[in-house]
């Protein structure tokens, strides 16, 4: 039975390193009160990968997924995306960010907001098109397209953000806490949508979140995360079949799973006390 | 939303209504008023203005408090409407005008203001200390320097303008969704776009709200030249028909309507504009999907 980890670290031995490297990152806000957001965070991910990032509230998981886009610079460590740094990553636009929020530009309509990194791109109008049709279809959104953001649910809009954040094919996948704001049904529907996604565009994932089944059922790796500076307390491999779907959730072994990281994450905050 | 589309239906027929309401008090009251202060036989002779035997303290009633009957037919009797309707027209003209010159500039410094704190706290004072000059007094030396009234109420128009624009854009422009300006870094746009795509677009409902209230006080910026020394205008009849006295007292109330209905119908279009530019903002949001 190969895993999807197992392949994953096969086509990056292949491309010869990791798609993200994290090497003793530390991040410190300055402010009145110097806050230890990242306490020398190391870690390594595969290109393809689907890593998660768990943790209780102010273990530093969204700000390293702001330090690994550049959208905040680290205090010390450095930081490679597929050989570069984080900033000339971030100019050759390889980086595709979802947020909690979908943060859609209300005056764009569906097929508009889909469009704008491709505008900002400065992509021809009718690949632009071409492009948003193809990931309207994909997200199961096509005969919204005309539509307004506000007339959509929310697990819609968000299924926008991610063909947004899809459209112009991005090697690396940030998403915080993507889900996080719906509902159990809704949550579990993107998850698996978000899988046949992935399997589809080959995209290296840093995903974070608060759910445990989440992260088992999406994941090739877990990180684990302690507060109070951010560590990482563990990672945990995920060895569960792909494809997965519903009844991946119901496998032992995917609670066996859960009640693993589980344990981890009482053990961070009994110890953070 | 079913409650907010209840409000809008019946929103023309209750401004009806005040209005009415209104038009029956103010019809009563002066009414009472000009029976209780002109006797019998004065009564015709203070209305048409024609008899000079009528004392002046009666001739003065229909001024405070006209009739309000007489005030509409004077807006629309021939004789005067033509003149008074023309009036209005050469002012919201400038009025127009100077809300458009004041608009682009109050924008602009704006944009200008919004690049740097620096900037902003050196240029927003004096933007400042402009709305501390009375109009009223800026109006005469204006018109004295360039000697033409059309200029001088574009200016004045223009100069009332600029500031509320200036303020609500700034703060527009500055009242963006964090999230989605780090969109924007992420994918490396350009200031250029990320004014063009995100900051622009976010500020508009602020500079709706500012350009709803200069629409009005540029009307009233242009009367307050016309007042100072021009030869046209809505501001110009007001001003000559109480100086010609009683006799013209409907005319100085129809002139009144008339400049009040030019800043509301100037305040009506540009609210048209912002709800059609507007439409994704909630308040303008049609219940549908």
């Amino acid at each position: 039975m190969a895993s999807g980890l197992q392949l994953s670290q096969t086509a990056a031995v292949a491309t010869g390193g990791a798609a993200i490297a994290l090497d003793d990152v530390s991040m410190t806000f300055r402010g009145a009160q110097a806050v230890r957001a990242l306490e020398r965070v190391s870690l390594s991910i595969q290109p393809g990968e689907f890593v998660s990032l768990i943790g209780p509230s102010g273990c530093g998981k969204s700000t390293l997924l702001r330090l690994i886009g550049d959208l905040l610079p680290p205090t010390s460590g450095t930081i490679t995306v597929n050989g570069k740094t984080p900033r000339q990553a971030r100019l050759s636009r390889e980086y595709g960010i979802v947020f909690q929020q979908p943060v859609l530009y209300e005056w764009r309509t569906v097929m508009q907001n889909v469009q704008l990194p491709l505008e900002v791109m400065r992509v021809a109008r009718s690949e632009q098109r071409e492009r948003a049709n193809a990931l309207l279809e994909l997200v199961g959104l096509a005969e919204f397209a005309q539509r307004y953001p506000w007339e959509l649910s929310g697990g819609m809009q968000q299924r926008v953000s991610i063909a947004r954040a899809l459209s112009f094919r991005p090697s690396v996948l940030l998403m915080d806490e993507p889900f996080g704001a719906l509902d159990e049904m809704t949550r579990e529907r993107l998850n698996r949508e978000l899988l046949n996604i992935w399997s589809e565009t080959q995209t290296t994932i840093v995903f974070v979140t608060h759910s445990v089944a989440e992260a088992v059922f999406l994941s090739d790796r877990i990180v684990v995360m302690s507060p109070r500076p951010g560590r990482v307390e563990v990672v945990l491999d995920v060895d569960l079949p792909r494809p997965r779907d519903s009844e991946t959730r119901n496998a032992p072994a995917f609670f066996d799973l859960v009640a693993e990281v589980r344990h981890h994450l009482r053990e961070v905050d009994d110890a953070s006390g | 939303m079913n409650a907010a589309k209840r409000f809008r239906l019946a929103d023309p027929l209750a401004i009806l209504l005040v209005a009415l309401a209104l038009l029956a008090i103010w019809q009563l009251a002066s009414s009472l008023y000009f029976d209780a202060n002109v006797a019998p036989q004065f009564r015709a002779g203070a209305i048409s203005g024609a008899d000079p035997t009528v004392p002046a303290e009666m001739r003065v009633v229909q001024m405070k408090l006209p009739l309000p009957n007489l005030v509409l037919s004077a807006l629309v009797n021939p004789e005067n409407a033509a003149q008074l309707w023309l009036a209005g027209l050469i002012t919201l003209r400038s009025a127009v005008i100077g809300f458009v010159v004041g608009g682009v500039i109050g924008f602009g410094l704006a944009l200008l203001m919004v690049q740097s704190r620096l900037l902003e706290r050196s240029l927003l004072p004096y933007a400042i200390i402009s709305q501390m000059v009375p109009v009223i007094a800026l109006g005469p030396i204006v018109y004295s320097i360039f000697k033409d009234e059309n200029v001088a109420r574009i200016l004045i128009a223009a100069y009332v303008t600029f500031f509320p624009v200036t303020v609500n854009t700034l703060k527009g422009l500055r009242s963006v969704d964090p999230n989605a300006l780090a969109l924007m870094t992420s994918l490396a746009a350009s200031r250029r776009q990320v004014y063009w795509l995100l900051r622009i677009p976010s500020s508009l409902p602020y500079v709706f709200q500012a350009l709803k209230i200069a629409a009005t006080a540029s009307v009233i910026g242009a009367i307050v030249v016309e007042l100072m020394g021009a030869q046209q205008g809505i501001g110009v009849t007001i001003l000559r028909t109480q100086y010609y006295g009683p006799a013209n007292a409907y005319k100085l109330w129809g002139a009144i309507v008339v400049a009040s209905l030019l800043g509301l119908l100037f305040f009506r279009v540009v609210a048209i504009a912002e709800r059609i530019a507007l439409r994704w903002q909630p308040e303008f949001r049609s219940a549908s999907a």
